[in-house]
């Protein structure tokens, strides 16, 4: 394996980050055209609560009804640690915080959620993709009587 | 159009986000003399439906009114920064925002989750702000808080927060 020279690897790491602003901003924004397009076709996914999303369609088919339009969501990362397995390979954990708002029976719900996401990248045709998530929580709180939809960890 | 070279691309990254930095501790420690000499003169300032700040001098007017008696927090995360030419750039952060006061005798807090769509050029021999709009997905306050609160010979319409 050639090694990233010093320079490719600042680069590289620029791409990452702004492929994971472009996720949170796409999420948040219901962008689904962007979402998916930020992520290879076998992307895999894994959010503690939920069943493994095997490919990138599964996943936006299961994101798309999550946070549908009655959902308002707010994805934050912070503090990235990427690392390069190679040229083309990375892996990165980012602490998160996550806000999600709804309304249930006529009464404004919402969730509040900590954690970190362990991704892993590639890049493919000149271009930094997703090609897996795991999100592993630290802590969930929720309004009194919020039904989220995922199961207990 | 000549392309920046990767260290040169690399530098000027480093040096929107110091500028994105910088801003966000003008505007929470109302150091107003800084917050201006990050703006370009002819700033633009976008906010939703408060209006359009055209100048720099009048959104450091505004901005500086609005928030004397607010306690804020501004937090800005991760940035996608683009390149129009070497000396124009595109950014979209992610944002947080508190902000905390009295209102009668009682603490209040109007709280917003959005999006800064900002525009930067390399003015002389550094970067400044060109334009900045602000788009909410969320907002919540303390039960009969009045946000912005209003002020003594200000309309609501100025008095809208440091965005």
């Amino acid at each position: 394996m050639t090694e990233l020279s010093d320079i490719e690897q600042l680069l590289a790491k620029e791409e990452i980050k702004l492929l994971k602003a472009r996720r949170d901003r796409a999420v948040d924004t219901k962008d689904w055209d962007l979402y998916l397009s930020l992520h290879a076709p076998d992307h895999v996914s894994h959010n503690e609560g939920y069943p493994r999303w095997e490919n990138a369609q599964e996943m936006i088919e299961n994101v798309k009804q999550l946070l549908g339009p009655g959902k308002i969501s707010v994805h934050h990362s912070h503090t990235p640690e990427i690392t390069f397995e190679s040229p083309i390979k990375a892996k990165g954990i980012w602490a998160m915080e996550d806000n999600i708002f709804w309304q249930q029976d006529g009464e404004e719900h919402w969730l509040n959620g900590f954690g970190f996401y362990h991704e892993t990248y590639e890049k493919r045709n000149g271009k930094w993709l997703f090609t897996s998530r795991s999100l592993k929580r630290t802590h969930i709180r929720t309004s009194a009587g919020a039904v989220t939809g995922a199961t207990k960890p | 159009m000549n392309e920046l070279s990767a260290i040169a691309k690399l530098s000027a990254l480093e040096e929107i986000r110091l500028l994105k930095a910088r801003r966000d501790r003008a505007a929470d420690t109302k150091d107003w003399a800084l917050y201006e000499s990050l703006h370009a003169p002819d700033h633009r300032s976008e906010n939703g439906d408060y209006g359009t700040w055209h100048t720099a001098s009048e959104m450091i007017a505004n901005v500086s009114r609005s928030m004397a008696n607010l306690i804020t927090m501004h937090h800005s995360h991760t940035p996608e920064i683009e390149f129009e030419s070497p000396t124009r750039a595109r950014g979209i952060w992610a944002m947080t925002g508190l902000s905390l006061w009295v209102q009668g005798e009682e603490q209040h807090w109007f709280r917003a989750f959005g999006h800064y769509f900002e525009t930067y050029g390399y003015r002389g021999d550094r970067w400044l702000f060109t334009s900045r709009r602000l788009e909410y997905h969320h907002t919540a306050r303390s039960p009969g808080a009045v946000f912005p609160p209003k002020l003594e010979g200000q309309t609501a319409k100025s008095a809208l927060d440091g965005r």
